[in-house]
């Protein structure tokens, strides 16, 4: 299967030996602050390893595939993309990073705003490490050992900051290019810090090079804070090939009055697991979180939130949808905790799978922790398959079966996007829908 | 080309094991519009699904031909593609499917099936939009998702605005009137009389006799326990209305 011949027996191995001689080159390496968020997270990952099924939090989802190979963090980008970048338009800026590295040649601003900062982590780290140092230590709190190594290991990724009032009403575009050369591990952190009643939109898309290239272990935690009054719609598109274990985190903190609007795709991978934290710093706080997965084959794809209403009056909303084919595996877990003082507190969750095949699964697994008085809570969840009212009022005005399905399935996950947003952003999440279905049944990526 | 668009002969018919439609003979010339009398439970609906071909009602002896070929033998897409149109009384919500981008594949499947070419996103659009004016709908209509959040008289607008799009021969029109307050119900009734034309026929089934002051049928029959009892012209509406369906079922009238 492997056909390096791996020194190491696996993923957490590997990392642990590459270690010392990759920390020079690390963005950051000589700044005290950054060597010790490293080596403190790096120790937590040794002692805890990579999280496996006993925890309850990994119950349903299994991260053996990086067991099996051993994926290695490297220094440089190992290939240029060879398959065309997807397309994000109108957009404010598009930044590429291959193999975990920025890619000047492929990226650009289009549209630089007043009070904007879109720059990379590497050069942020360089130029103006102090300002990052709040949010990057933060991110880097305990969250459990897989984050702990992306801690260790982040090697760049997009910084977005606005100034108080500033707005970019484009989206900004961070494409993520993975080549699976080398059995490549890449960890990288975006950090997005909204001003006080600032607004954005940010779309991050994960791709990779075509299955033949070889397995890959793609690791994102993407660090968001929102200042009083901000807005962000943030999404994250999940289409790699389907030899990569895909794990990402979005981390946010939401001020007062401000509202987080997140979307989770997930389409490609072998293994992929997307967690979303969200913790109302102040009362008035809105959360929108909501997101697809969509597989086929044996694939397992997994969302994973966890909301913490810690302060009075904060909103929740969560919708997450899936549909699953042949051998596919998708799980919802959505944890949401209710401070004893959170009062005013309304949240609603909602989960629902369609089931295509016989030998698809669905778990799901609300949690609701609710120790206040006086909160609006609610959860609900479904699986089935295609509504087959639907399915015949559709062929009853002429559409054949399979395009009927279509429409349908495309239908259930576009409501999904609908809710979301109808600009840009859910035009392009819809595009991306789309192309899932094209490629149809069976077979891995184009 | 059969100067009957529809002939039922001996249609026996069960849902879940139980017989609804017990020996039904009907023919519809092509250009006429026939109403579909009869209280509730008599098999209206059942007939109406079944000419449509949805799963679970099976046909247990009869037949059905369709301008001179076998209807039974098609699927419900392949029925709608071959001319025929059912307005559901229950118009089905499909969130997240957009009414534009569903009509524009059923357009175009049938299109497709009559060896026609395809309309592109021009022409459909000019299309839609003169019809829907014709109805007084609204064009973002076109991108609303199908029949989510309608009201009762936005559905049935919805199934006459697809009708008036699909150019049926053959329409079965399945309560139209149920649910629709004198306004909407006359702008239905006019989207459907526009469409009356000599070679396309109508089924116009309801339960009630107002329908048919506005779309004033060729002939009328009275459906009771899955049979045709009576039939005549339209002075037969009246009769019920005054007698009531007890008079021809043989049944005390409930009221």
């Amino acid at each position: 299967m492997n056909e390096t011949a791996p020194e190491t027996a696996t993923t957490a191995q590997a990392h642990l030996r590459a270690f010392d001689g990759l920390r020079p080159a690390l963005p950051g390496a000589g700044l005290d602050w950054v060597e010790a968020l490293r080596t403190d997270a790096l120790g937590r990952f040794e002692d805890a390893g990579l999280p496996n099924r006993r925890l309850e939090d990994w119950k349903f989802t299994t991260l053996a595939a990086l067991d099996r190979v051993a994926f290695a963090p490297g220094t440089q980008a190992a290939v240029t993309p060879d398959a065309p970048l997807p397309e994000l338009s109108p957009a404010a800026a598009r930044l590429v990073f291959v193999d975990g590295r920025f890619d000047e040649s492929l990226s650009e601003i289009y549209a630089p705003a007043d009070g904007v900062t879109v720059t990379t982590l590497v050069t942020a780290l360089a130029k103006d490490a102090s300002a990052l140092e709040g949010q990057l230590s933060r991110a880097s709190d305990p969250a459990g050992a897989l984050w702990d190594l992306n801690a260790a290991f982040m090697a760049d990724g997009a910084v977005i900051r606005l100034a108080d009032g500033a707005a970019l009403d484009q989206p900004v575009h961070l494409i993520f290019f993975s080549s699976g050369a080398a059995n490549r591990a890449n960890h990288i952190r975006n950090v997005i810090a909204l001003g006080a009643g600032a607004r954005a939109n940010v779309v991050e898309t994960y791709i990779s090079a075509t299955d033949t290239l070889g397995p890959g272990f793609t690791s994102a935690v993407t660090d968001i804070a929102l200042a009083d009054g901000a807005a962000l719609i943030h999404a994250r598109v999940q289409d790699e090939s389907l030899r990569t274990v895909h794990a990402a985190r979005a981390v946010v903190s939401v001020g007062g009055e401000a509202e987080y609007a997140g979307f989770a795709l997930a389409l490609g991978g072998e293994v992929s697991r997307q967690e979303t934290d969200i913790a109302f710093t102040a009362p008035g706080g809105r959360a929108r979180l909501m997101g697809a997965y969509l597989g086929r084959g044996r694939q397992l794809l997994d969302h994973t939130t966890r909301v913490d209403h810690a302060v009075p009056h904060c909103t929740t909303e969560e919708l997450f949808k899936g549909v699953l084919d042949e051998r596919a595996h998708g799980v919802f877990q959505g944890l949401i905790r209710v401070a004893p003082h959170a009062i005013g507190t309304d949240a609603r969750q909602r989960n629902q799978a369609l089931l295509l095949s016989e030998r698809a699964v669905a778990d799901t697994k609300p949690e609701l922790e609710i120790l206040a008085d006086d909160v609006k809570c609610a959860h609900g969840a479904t699986v089935g398959d295609l509504d087959a009212d639907a399915l015949f009022y559709l062929m009853a005005r002429g559409v054949p079966e399979a395009e009927a399905r279509r429409l349908l399935i495309a239908g259930f996950a576009g409501d999904v996007i609908e809710r979301f947003d109808r600009g840009a952003v859910g035009a392009y999440l819809s595009d991306c829908v789309a192309r899932w279905q094209d490629r149809g049944t069976g077979d891995g990526h184009a | 080309m059969s100067e009957n668009i529809l002939e039922i002969r001996n249609l026996h018919a069960t849902v879940d094991g139980t017989e609804i439609l017990k020996g039904l003979t009907l023919t519809l010339p092509a250009g006429e519009v026939h109403a579909m009398m009869g209280p509730n439970g008599s098999g209206k609906s059942t007939l109406s699904y079944v000419l449509a071909g949805r799963e679970g009602y099976e046909v247990t002896a009869g037949e059905i031909s369709y301008k001179g070929q076998d209807l039974l033998a098609l699927a419900p897409d392949e029925r709608a593609q071959a001319g025929i149109f059912l307005a559901f009384q229950y118009p089905v919500e499909i969130p997240g499917v957009a009414n534009s981008v569903f009509l524009k594949a059923a357009v175009n499947a049938q299109r497709r099936a009559r060896g026609e070419v395809e309309l592109d996103a021009m022409d459909f659009l000019k299309r839609a939009k003169a019809e829907l004016a014709a109805l007084e709908m609204d064009q973002e209509f076109l991108s609303r998702p199908i029949n989510v959040g309608f009201s009762g008289g936005e559905k049935k607008r919805n199934e006459v605005f697809q009708m008036a799009m699909l150019e049926p021969t053959l329409a079965v029109l399945d309560e139209t009137d149920s649910g629709l307050d004198i306004d909407a119900l006359r702008v239905v009734a006019d989207g459907v009389n526009r469409l009356r034309a000599p070679d396309r026929s109508m089924l116009v089934i309801t339960h009630y006799q107002r329908l048919l002051n506005h779309i004033v049928p060729d002939h009328i029959h009275v459906l009771a326990k899955g049979r045709i009892v009576a039939s005549g012209g339209k002075e037969l509406a009246l009769e019920l209305e005054e007698k009531g369906y007890a008079a021809f079922t043989g049944e005390k009238s409930a009221a």
